[in-house]
């Protein structure tokens, strides 16, 4: 295993494919070494499916848009709603971010090699323009976070158990410092690669990787007795 | 393998098992259905373009209307004016309670004493200042009258005021000595009752001034 980068496998970049929030939340892990090729190839390049939709997007073409938007929408209001907890500001910010996309999409450039992180940092800037601060808090509650039924007789009893591990280490993650806790949602939440986190944060990717092992030590610490 | 590393570990697992887990709050799907079709119509840009447009969404347009630009100027020139004329205003005329009340407030906002004390001398003055521009008309007998009386009035409040703070401030005999040369021209031009008022307040302000 890696030793200076724990979570090296956790680092590497998207791969096509509908997943999460589109292809963006597809990750690989590195002890699967088998699909180390896999990554490889998706690390070099966006998707040419990518591509294309969003150059015939730049170009005026309607249909596109409505693609990339079915594929971003579910990303964008997420990150939205877990920032304001309000699901009609959520939807007018998510109306706010695509309306401004739509309008700039011929200055639309590949920074981060995906269109999902662009859209993102536009979300991002309606919620500090709204909020008048960038500071960042998860604003929902950590039951609203992951989308588990724990309520039926079929639940097994080990699926309570680990929804009961996943609200306390979702609790951890809300007491971590803003940067902390935006590093941990996007990255882990939310799927997004640490060339995408550092794009939308306004880091440089090597920031982005300090920032997510200091967060990781922070929950390691604070979750000491929970993981024992 | 330190344990701290171990530690370190597990939650990295915790948090992939997180990321592969199904996300709650997700969009209504009337919503995300909704905002696609507004979208490729482009009646969303369309909305938000049109500034007569009722606000659909929460965000405050950033332009404001040249019609709401153009009555805040007037409006504040408006009360320019209205400011202006409230200065300049004499006993009789429309604005003259708003001076008086505005100048009334000031007083009383004063900190402390001594504060409250020169305001009043400079209520006097003004007071002055106002008998000599009213001087001359024959139906303004009452308010000459009137702002005399003021005048002493605001002097022997402010003069006892700064006597007991500062009692040998030489704001006080500056005040008189201003004050003497402003009422003492206006002596020829007010009659009997007036002329009376206006020795009896010579005499009085003269009192303040030690003598040389």
């Amino acid at each position: 295993m890696p030793d200076s980068s724990p979570f090296a496998g956790l680092l590497a970049p998207a791969v096509a494919g509908p997943a999460r929030t589109g292809e963006l939340a597809v990750r690989e892990d590195v002890r699967d070494s088998g699909r180390e090729d896999v990554r490889e190839d998706a690390r070099d390049g966006v998707p040419d499916d990518l591509r294309t939709l969003v150059m015939h997007a730049k170009n005026g073409c309607t249909q596109s848009f409505g693609t990339l938007y079915d594929r971003y929408v579910d990303l964008v209001y997420r990150y939205i709603y877990f920032r304001v907890g309000s699901h009609p500001l959520a939807e007018d910010l998510t109306s706010e971010t695509f309306l401004r996309a739509l309008r700039r999409i011929g200055d639309f450039t590949w920074q981060g090699r995906d269109f999902g992180a662009w859209l993102v940092t536009i979300a991002r800037n309606l919620v500090t323009d709204h909020f008048k601060s960038g500071r960042y808090r998860l604003e929902v509650p950590t039951g609203e976070v992951i989308d588990v039924p724990l309520d039926g007789s079929h639940i097994p009893e080990n699926a309570v158990v680990t929804a009961i591990i996943n609200d306390r280490v979702l609790r951890a993650v809300r007491d971590l410092n803003p940067e902390q806790q935006e590093c941990v949602v996007l990255r882990f939440l939310h799927g997004l690669s640490l060339a995408e986190t550092a794009l939308i944060m306004g880091k440089k990717s090597g920031a982005i990787k300090a920032l997510q092992f200091r967060a990781v030590r922070a929950l390691a610490r604070a979750l000491k007795h929970d993981l024992a | 393998m330190s344990s701290a590393r171990r530690r370190r570990e597990r939650v990295l697992e915790h948090l992939t098992e997180l990321r592969e887990l199904p996300l709650g709050g997700a969009p209504e799907p009337a919503f995300r259905d909704r905002l696609r079709a507004e979208l490729l119509s482009g009646a969303l840009a369309e909305e938000r373009e049109a500034p007569a447009a009722p606000a659909r969404h929460r965000r405050p347009a950033r332009r404001r209307p040249l019609l709401s630009q153009l009555a805040a100027v007037g409006l504040a020139a408006a009360m320019m004016v209205s400011s202006f004329a409230t200065y300049r205003a004499v006993p009789g005329d429309s604005l003259y309670p708003l001076k008086r009340a505005a100048e009334s407030t000031l007083v009383r906002l004063s900190t402390d004493d001594a504060e409250r004390g020169e305001r009043e001398l400079a209520s006097a003055k003004t007071r002055a200042k106002e008998v000599a521009s009213l001087l001359g008309s024959s139906t303004d007998g009452p308010l000459i009258d009137k702002t005399l009386e003021d005048m002493e009035e605001s002097t022997r409040a402010g003069i006892s005021r700064l006597e007991r703070t500062e009692p040998r401030s030489p704001k006080i005999k500056t005040f008189a000595r201003d004050q003497k040369e402003t009422v003492k021209p206006m002596l020829q031009q007010l009659n009997e009752d007036q002329l009376a008022q206006a020795e009896g307040y010579l005499d009085y302000i003269e009192g303040l001034v030690a003598p040389e």
